[in-house]
């Protein structure tokens, strides 16, 4: 078991969908959202996903098919 | 022994946290940020104390998160300020200056200041390992100081770099990984590294730290203009980082009594290719929507998920500033008319930051009236191939002086 944390950013059309009821549904894996900013346009959730580390993996590619844009908390890993 | 650094503590919920490496709120995924016992600070400097220190940027240690004395980038800093007159004449601006960090020690960036103050905090929280991924400004300069002060050093690259970046790290014989794929796998993986392995990693676990080197840009700008703020900042931005904390130097130097309150304006720059904070600053919302494949020759901004985005929106909004964009021809420009006017070659950042400015003063968000200070941050010999095609060619000619004196007819 290993916690991981991301931000998710997904577009309009997509803050419309139940997306983190679905993810539940096909993942084995503790949720807890930390934060969450969504308007008509955009969402952004802080996410801390427990479990599995396949699965982990397995849900943040399933997330990514489905238009979500998923990165670790540790963002800006890169910088000038 | 240093009692101004207070603690760590969270931007969005304002949780304390222990000054160790740690960069997020267990809570809120918030940044956390250091903060000072200003009230000590206060009582402490004076603008004549901060004249007298060390001709660098330690000048204005009591504002920097460290406890014992800094140890590493002893030089960096205190860049020159040019009144750019000949640019100001073609920008049609009545007062220009250049902050000029191309010219920074030791490695030519703005970046140096950032990983100054890192590595001295590395020191004292016994770190032997430094590490960054970065987009090259900050892998030299991280390489440097590695190698200046008896870190070991490893850092990851996109395998597309610049040339002159990729030796400009190699050469202090640091370990250099490039990795290929896309922008968001690379930092996937570096996120990966910087959990496993007990570094400092820069811009990661040592963020806050790291992040309040940049201030010291600002604070320079303030002595510089005979300790006043100027009406405006022009500030290129890739997480946002250097644009948040230039303002945070602003803020602070008002706090203790260095300059007197008054408005002034923070614009932020970006390059089209890459510009998500721009992008929602104009939209009028916040939330920055994430760039996948960042395409400009501004490689050096070239950040498709700016972590300090949002705060870097809420700082140009809240001092009436503007965010702009410009392709990647603009750039090119901008570095051309900055070296044919005031004698500085800038990087592809640098052009940014001008064309930008030029843009910004056109469109009215700068008035003709005002007194305007632009941030270039980084050398032109890193990223000289943007320019092939884009310069006269030079003259070949058998070694006659009448062939020479056909040149000069010529342009007479
Ligand atoms: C030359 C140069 N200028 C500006 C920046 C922008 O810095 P920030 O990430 O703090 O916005 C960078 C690097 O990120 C850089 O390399
Ligand atoms: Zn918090």
């Amino acid at each position: 078991m290993i916690k991981q944390r991301y931000w998710l950013s997904l577009d309009g059309n997509l803050c419309k969908r139940p997306l983190i009821w679905e993810l539940s549904r096909n993942f084995d894996l503790i949720f807890n959202i930390r934060n969450a900013s969504i308007t008509g346009e955009i969402g952004i959730i802080g996410i801390e996903l427990e479990g599995n580390p396949e699965v982990i993996k397995e849900a943040v590619s399933w997330l990514e098919s489905q238009g979500v844009h998923v990165e670790p908390v540790e963002i800006s890993t890169i910088e000038g | 022994m240093k009692e101004f650094f207070d603690r760590l503590k969270c931007k969005e919920c304002g949780r304390s946290y222990p000054k160790e490496a740690v960069h997020v709120c267990e809570f809120d995924f918030g940044p956390l940020e250091a903060t000072y016992h200003y009230h000590k600070i206060k009582k402490y400097v004076s603008r004549q104390m901060i004249e007298s220190g060390p001709d660098s940027m330690w000048r204005y240690e009591p504002f920097l998160p460290l406890e014992e004395e800094p140890t590493v980038g002893l030089h960096t800093g205190m860049t020159p300020l040019l009144a750019a007159k000949r640019l100001a004449k073609i920008l049609g601006i009545k007062e220009l200056y250049i902050k000029n960090d191309t010219v920074n020690f030791p490695t030519l960036s703005f970046k140096d200041r950032v990983v100054s103050v890192a590595l001295s905090r590395a020191k004292e929280l016994h770190y032997e390992v430094v590490s960054c991924a970065s987009t090259g400004n900050l892998a030299n300069s991280l390489a440097a100081h590695a190698a200046a002060n008896g870190f070991k050093s490893y850092v990851l690259i996109p395998a597309d770099l610049e040339p002159a970046k990729v030796i400009g790290s190699l050469v202090y014989n640091t370990r250099v990984i490039g990795i290929k794929g896309s922008y968001d796998k690379v930092n996937r993986l570096c996120s990966e590294i910087a959990g496993k392995y007990r570094w400092a990693f820069v811009n990661v676990n040592f963020r806050p730290y790291y992040a309040e080197g940049s201030k010291t840009m600002g604070f320079e700008i303030l002595e510089q203009m005979g300790w006043k703020i100027p009406d405006h900042t022009v500030i290129c931005m890739a997480s946002g980082s250097l644009l948040t904390k230039i303002d945070k130097a602003y803020q602070e130097a008002i706090l203790c009594g260095l300059v007197e309150e008054k408005p002034y304006a923070i614009h932020g720059a970006q390059a089209s290719g890459c510009n998500p904070i721009t992008a929602a600053f104009k939209k009028g919302t916040d939330l920055i929507r994430p760039i996948a494949n960042p395409n400009t020759i501004a490689k050096s901004l070239a950040i498709g998920t700016p972590a300090d985005g949002y705060y870097a929106i809420q700082t140009i909004r809240r001092t009436g500033g503007y965010a702009e964009d410009v392709t990647d021809q603009e750039i090119i420009e901008g570095i051309k008319i900055l070296a044919e006017t005031e004698g500085v070659f800038a990087e592809t950042a640098g052009g940014v930051t001008v064309g930008c400015a030029k843009k910004l003063i056109q469109k009215g968000y700068i008035p003709q009236e005002s007194q305007v200070v632009l941030c270039i941050t980084g050398n032109g010999l890193k990223t000289a191939e943007v320019l092939k095609d884009h310069l006269n060619p030079i003259d070949v000619i058998e070694p006659h002086i009448q062939d020479f004196d056909k040149i000069v007819d010529f342009e007479k």
